[in-house]
């Protein structure tokens, strides 16, 4: 192999390392399954591998940037899905039972940042907190969303909204996106 | 904001990814002659981007490591035993995949003074927000793909049936296809 496919490869190698962790979380909350979500992350990471160009960092973080895109395709994958069960997975005790073994600086410093945001989240009044979970996190249409929660689609969107709006005044500027490398 | 437009709640559902498919480019081509809404999706998008990170901790396993990398490696190698034509065809249709790839990461991770970057590029943000890998991704795969095509002699003869990108396709490889199939109960994950 060539010094230069070399060199891209172990890149890449790096770039998976610091940011396959979150993306899992990500595509793991998600889609509730980890054979999916391993389904998912790979997806991303190959469209990265294959696509690196694309990263504008007038866009935001890199890690903003694999995670976005990782959403997408898990949204696809949900979406794709024939049957989706919605029930809640039980999101308690994963920490524990999938923590990673280092506890590094930056890994300590997501997961505080994980759970500020998550706190702002429950914060949020409960209609307006399940529109967004069920529309980011669920893969669901407004229009899906409407008729799950028997209100009409303005409703919805107005929910969307406010949520999003108060959750913007908590976090602030998006600085800490960046502090995270 | 100087004024409001009445299309201005659907910028919560775009930026939370709760659009269909042709409801997301009708909003797009608004966005694209509404100014208000596009100031209001720059705004907005600090929320959207927070919750990317609000996942619980979850560890990838290691085989999945393995094998990404091996597909990585092993499409690196084809392109490389392509030789400098590899990287002709990808820069014709992909605009340099790979020399703005090796920049890129040859750069630091964390961006200093992105996040004012960000804030003045929110207009830039309102219109390519919900679907970052949708129009180059496939574009420059399909880039890849001919220049393994055009290489298959050289990638040791795999080139038969579909033609050497099925031969290195990662998810054939990886076996995604058939968990694929069997996944279909995925969760969302909701708690409620």
């Amino acid at each position: 192999m060539q010094l230069v496919q070399r060199a891209e490869a172990a890149a890449f190698e790096v770039v998976y390392d610091r940011h396959a962790g979150a993306a899992f979380s990500l595509a793991y909350r998600m889609c509730g399954a980890r054979p999916l979500a391993e389904e998912v992350v790979q997806e991303a990471f190959l469209s990265i591998w294959r696509s690196g160009a694309r990263y504008d960092r007038r866009r935001g973080s890199v890690r903003t940037w694999i995670l976005g895109i990782t959403h997408h395709r898990a949204i696809d994958a949900l979406r794709r899905g024939v049957v989706r069960n919605r029930h809640r997975a039980s999101d308690e005790g994963i920490e524990e039972r999938f923590e990673a073994g280092e506890r590094t600086d930056v890994e300590v410093a997501r997961r505080e940042q994980a759970l500020e945001v998550r706190g702002a989240l429950e914060r949020l009044p409960d209609d307006q907190r399940r529109a967004i979970e069920l529309a980011y996190y669920g893969g669901f249409t407004q229009s899906e969303i409407a008729e799950m929660l028997g209100v009409p689609i303005g409703t919805v969107k107005g929910r969307m909204r406010l949520g999003m709006e108060k959750l913007r005044g908590v976090l602030g500027p998006p600085a800490e996106a960046e502090a995270i490398p | 904001m100087s004024e409001r437009c009445d299309r201005r709640d659907t910028v919560g559902a775009y930026l939370l990814g709760a659009l269909t498919e042709a409801e997301r480019r009708a909003f797009e081509t608004h966005l694209a002659d509404c100014a208000p809404c596009r100031e209001d999706a720059g705004e907005l998008r600090v929320a959207a981007d927070a919750l990317l990170l609000a996942a619980p901790p979850v560890s990838p396993p290691a085989e999945l490591r393995e094998r990404l990398m091996e597909t990585v490696h092993a499409e690196a190698a084809v392109l490389s035993a392509a030789g400098p034509h590899a990287d002709s065809a990808p820069r014709a249709v992909g605009s340099g995949r790979r020399g703005r790839w090796r920049d890129w990461l040859e750069r630091p991770f964390a961006l200093a003074g992105a996040a004012a970057a960000v804030a003045a590029a929110g207009i830039a943000l309102g219109l390519g927000l919900g679907s970052p890998t949708n129009s180059g991704g496939t574009r420059t795969v399909v880039a890849v793909r001919t220049v393994q095509g055009a290489v298959s002699g050289v990638a040791s003869g795999r080139a038969s049936g579909r033609g050497a990108a099925s031969a290195v396709d990662p998810i054939a490889r990886s076996g995604v296809t058939s968990r694929r199939r069997s996944s279909r109960g995925c969760n969302p994950g909701l708690r409620h």
